[in-house]
């Protein structure tokens, strides 16, 4: 019975991608926007407060891209130089919220027991607000500035990134590692930063993504509303807001910071997809 | 063969990963005759799965048959479109998986998803389905089927739920069954039954049955043929027996022999582990596929291809050099004297225990549903360990076996310091221990180590091996600064056989069997003189078994450490224990050395426990003790003797009222039973060997 084994020719398989589309689209239009963020005042064409009083509500031409708004400012040029003041209030109002919701849900998943269970009645008090309902709460209390609409924002966040983060420790709490260490006798603090942070950053990373895009829209909405940004900085809400009034005759001045609010919330939203795909097929790739 | 069902040519199935295309099955030419029984073998990666699901056309999204034929009655079932393919599948080919758990619909009662089989694939009405769904669940002994027909899954046992599986896998007469380890994720005593089942539903109706397992004991007691597969290739095939007593090729020998028997202890010897790992998949080997992990193999093997050749005796062979080998042997029966010898005197020292248990009690309260806290019930308890107590020695190896839930795994973490007994002493060295780890002083934390069973989630995936290996060192004070410490992670690899680069490596960049190296590098890095091993070797396939069961023998040999050894695995737990305390529902049923326990006079438990064991070994004859029912449940379980409601020796009402009284030989040897010692040791040995008893 002589049998021959064929050899594993080339076969036409589906190819799994090393990097997920999504990610690099991603990664692409928050990285255009951060250059904006970071160089915008030197590579626009106009000064953003330069009023060209001659074509005000000019149609977008050659001379102004974007058209012009009603005192004659280039609108490409302060929707560009805008990205700033939303990219800084939403990237600072997340880094905040992650970062004291980080440390709640530490404490709380990994001490357990009755402190767990009032922390996360408190968080969920805060949580039953409507989020824009209380970020407005807090700007009002604190005045209307970017600072405080920052604030608000991570207020709004703390509570969802806490029981993200806890239900993710205890998970790993009866891992076996940590169940090692305990026998060691180590301490508590060691085995939180040591043994349990580190496993946490993708599911940190994701979720980072996903509040930052809620970010974008919660600091352009306190802007348009007049809590966040005041004027004359150049911000997307802002420029919503205060432009409104000559929709009709001419679109321009509202669609395009509104459309750059779009692109950036769908950006920020692919990546956090794109992130999750590339750390999902990384975990399966080491198994 | 014009009887064939199933007969599989030449199939190889390969799947896209992003690493790159596996071929997982290659040229596998596999042939189930109506009525036969083929057992499928080989370890975690051998493809043994993949040629299956691939005969049920339900490979995963990214896998392929890339080439070869799969005819079922003579059909190819490669060319079937899907509506032809679902009307074979249930039908004429039934599937049973390993967890019956994810096999049921929770939201429909189990008689229901039988009776719809039958409704939909064999087109019975509904008066008639039930009828017949009835007198399916009577033949898989369900008791009072009726009953059962209305339950829902999660209100039955795992056992009950596997015969509602095997009901439903039998529903439409198939004419080829598919079985894919459908008793792993059981107890011994249920497994065994199971097995009863599945034999008697053959003899019933004599379908095909293809049976994937990784366990040799499983595939003695009742297939026909046996089929072993290694790295995607088929390496040998043939009757059981012939198997079994010759077997052919390199890889088959080394399986056989490394299994633990009951025959077989530590003072024999070390087992004959399988050295290396599985070759890559993604570029498979050209030659011989077992030829880097070969003790016989010749420079001619790496250069070739071997055929498949025919036994004489029956089945094949894919070995160059098969002719050539000596006759198979495994070194074992016969226990020396010397051996017997060693094993008694090590028990018969009388300095006093290293570690005492003194009747500890290990209770978790249950929530009380809110009746019961109105009504100002007290709440009430799951009695996990329940008056335990046990000595053990220096050097030596207590195990404690039983099945799942007895209370051996909380007895361990009780030990070790991970959760605070209820009541009752831990004693070190004559004193009490602090109840949890953190209150005890870092000395004896050293002193008191522990391995776990899950090799994958014994590491931190984030921490090297290196780093993982260091922080004992520190914490304990066990080097002097970073290069001394360094010093000691090498020598502590060197020890569990790693090279020394293995330091910077990430867990994931391990094998299983080397992540459990590791844990027991990290154990050892304590330098302890008390193990508690929480079934070390059962997530691990059994030719990494020998070599980590060897390594924690000769581990304690030169480092007089004691192991606490918890396993469900007797075989292994008569190759490396001194004494052997066997546990059920947190009570001890019997304790004494491991060659009192494992002989005549038995508890009744123990008994039923050494008839329930697969040993991979047709000439071995046990006789039939079989267990009725679950093991009832923890809370609040009466006075008297935890065995009673299962117990085929029970006497009467004594045994549900008053609790066992111990029965203590004058080698130590326990047994709490009410049945007079002397109608105990009349009970003949559960475990022969045709043709003469090993002297």
């Amino acid at each position: 019975m002589a049998v021959t084994i064929p050899r594993p020719a080339a076969i036409a398989l589906p190819r799994a991608r090393r990097w997920p589309a999504a990610l690099v689209a991603g990664v692409a239009i928050l990285g255009t926007f951060a250059i904006f963020a970071a160089v915008g005042p030197w590579i626009v064409p106009y000064d953003v407060e330069q009023f060209h009083r001659a074509s005000a509500l000019e149609a977008p031409s050659h001379a102004f891209w974007f058209g012009t708004d009603r005192y004659g400012r280039d609108v490409l040029s302060r929707v560009v130089v805008g990205s700033r003041s939303t990219l800084a209030m939403a990237a600072a109002g997340t880094l905040l919220g992650v970062t004291v919701g980080l440390v709640l849900g530490l404490g709380s998943g990994y001490v357990g027991g009755r402190p767990d269970e009032a922390l996360m009645r408190i968080m969920d008090i805060v949580m039953s607000f409507p989020s824009l309902l209380l970020a407005l709460l807090v700007v009002s209390v604190l005045g209307a500035s970017a600072v405080n609409a920052v604030l608000s924002i991570a207020v709004v966040f703390v509570p969802r990134v806490a029981r993200v983060v806890r239900s993710a420790v205890l998970g790993l709490r009866t891992a076996e590692f940590v169940e090692a260490a305990q026998v060691r006798g180590e301490r508590g603090s060691w085995i939180v930063t040591r043994e349990i942070l580190p496993n946490l950053w993708p599911p940190i990373i994701v979720e980072a993504c996903v509040r930052m895009s809620f970010a974008v829209l919660m600091s352009v909405s306190l802007s348009y509303l007049g809590l966040g940004a005041q004027p004359p900085t150049p911000d997307w809400g802002l420029m919503v807001a205060k432009e409104r009034a000559f929709l009709v005759q001419a679109p321009w001045v509202v669609l395009f910071p509104a459309a750059a609010i779009v692109t950036l919330v769908i950006g920020v939203n692919v990546l956090g997809d794109g992130l999750r795909e590339w750390l999902m097929a990384r975990k399966t790739a080491d198994e | 063969m014009s009887d064939a069902v199933l007969e599989a040519r030449e199939l190889s199935v390969a799947y896209a990963t992003p690493a790159g295309v596996v071929h997982a099955v290659r040229g596998a030419n596999l042939v189930v005759a109506a009525g036969e029984t083929v057992a499928l073998v080989g370890e975690s990666g051998s493809g043994k799965s993949s040629l299956a699901f691939a005969v049920m056309r339900a490979l995963d999204a990214n896998g392929r048959v890339t080439h070869g034929s799969i005819r079922f009655q003579g059909d190819e079932l490669l060319a079937l479109g899907p509506a032809a393919l679902q009307r074979v599948r249930g039908t004429r080919i039934a599937m049973v998986f390993q967890d019956p758990h994810t096999a049921l619909t929770p939201t429909i009662t189990v008689g229901e998803q039988v009776a719809e089989v039958l409704r939909a694939h064999a087109g019975v009405s509904r008066p008639k389905a039930r009828q017949q769904t009835l007198e399916l669940f009577a033949q898989v002994n369900l008791p009072d089927a009726a009953r059962v027909y209305s339950r829902y899954p999660h209100e039955l046992s795992g056992g009950q739920q596997q015969r509602i599986v095997i009901a439903m896998a039998f529903a439409c007469a198939p004419e080829l069954l598919i079985m894919d380890e459908p008793t792993t994720g059981l107890d011994v005593t249920t497994e065994a039954r199971i097995l009863d089942l599945i034999a008697e539903m053959k003899t019933r109706h004599r379908p095909g049955i293809l049976y994937i397992t990784h366990n040799l004991g499983v595939v003695a007691r009742f297939c026909d043929r046996v089929v072993v597969m290694y790295a995607g290739e088929i390496v040998e095939e043939g009757p059981v027996r012939r198997v079994f007593d010759a077997p052919c090729h390199p890889y088959t020998r080394g399986l056989l022999a490394c299994l633990p028997r009951l025959d077989r202890v530590k003072h024999d010897g070390p087992l004959a582990a399988i050295d290396g790992a599985l070759p890559s998949l993604l570029d498979p080997p050209r030659a011989c596929v077992f030829e880097e992990r070969c003790p016989e193999r010749r420079p001619a093997c790496a250069q070739s291809k071997p055929v498949l050749a025919v036994v004489p005796e029956g089945g094949a062979v894919r070995c160059l050099r098969w002719t050539e080998l000596p006759a198979f042997r495994v070194a074992m029966h016969g226990k020396g004297a010397d051996a017997v010898a060693k094993e008694t005197g090590s028990d018969a020292s009388l300095a006093p225990p290293l570690l005492t248990i003194d009747d500890l009690r290990c209770h978790y309260p249950v929530r009380r549903t809110l009746a019961e806290t109105l009504r100002r019930l007290p709440a009430r308890a799951v009695r996990a360990v329940d008056g335990v107590s046990l000595d053990l020695a220096r050097a030596a190896t207590l195990a404690v076996v039983g099945e799942s839930g007895c209370g051996k795994t909380t007895l361990g973490r009780a030990i070790v310091g991970l959760m605070a007994p209820t009541a009752g002493d831990v004693r070190f060295g004559g004193a009490a221990l602090a109840r949890l780890a953190r209150h005890r002083a870092r000395d004896l934390r050293r002193r008191i180590q522990v391995i776990f069973q899950n090799p994958e989630a014994t590491l931190n995936p984030q921490r090297t091996v290196g780093q993982a290996l260091g922080r004992p060192l520190e914490l304990f004070g066990l080097a002097r600064g970073g290069a001394d410490r360094d010093r000691r992670v090498r020598e502590l690899l060197a020890v569990v056989h790693l090279p020394p680069h293995y330091a910077d490596r990430h867990p994931h960049e391990l094998s299983g069997g080397e992540k459990q190296r590791i844990a027991i590098a990290r154990a050892f890095a304590a330098e302890p003189e008390v193990i508690v091993c929480d079934e070390p070797l059962s997530a691990l396939d059994v030719s990494v078994q020998a070599a980590v069961l060897n390594l924690l023998v000769d581990l304690q040999r030169r480092s007089a450490t004691a192991y606490l050894f918890i396993s469900h695995d007797l075989s292994v737990v008569r190759y490396v224990s001194d004494r052997v305390a066997v546990m059920y529902m947190g009570r001890l049923c019997e304790e004494g050395t491991a060659h009192d326990v494992f002989t005549p006079p038995y508890h009744p438990y123990t008994e039923a426990l050494l008839s329930a064991i697969p040993i991979a070994d047709p000439a071995v004859r046990q006789r039939r003790v079989r267990l009725d029912g679950p093991v009832p449940s923890a809370v609040d379980p009466g006075l008297g003797c935890r065995f009673h409601s299962r117990c085929p020796r029970k006497l009467g009402v004594i045994c549900e009222t008053t609790p066992p009284p111990a029965h203590v030989a004058p080698s130590g040897h326990r047994i709490w039973c009410h049945i007079p010692l002397d109608d105990l040791n009349r009970v003949p040995p559960v475990v022969e060997r045709m043709g003469g008893a090993p002297s």
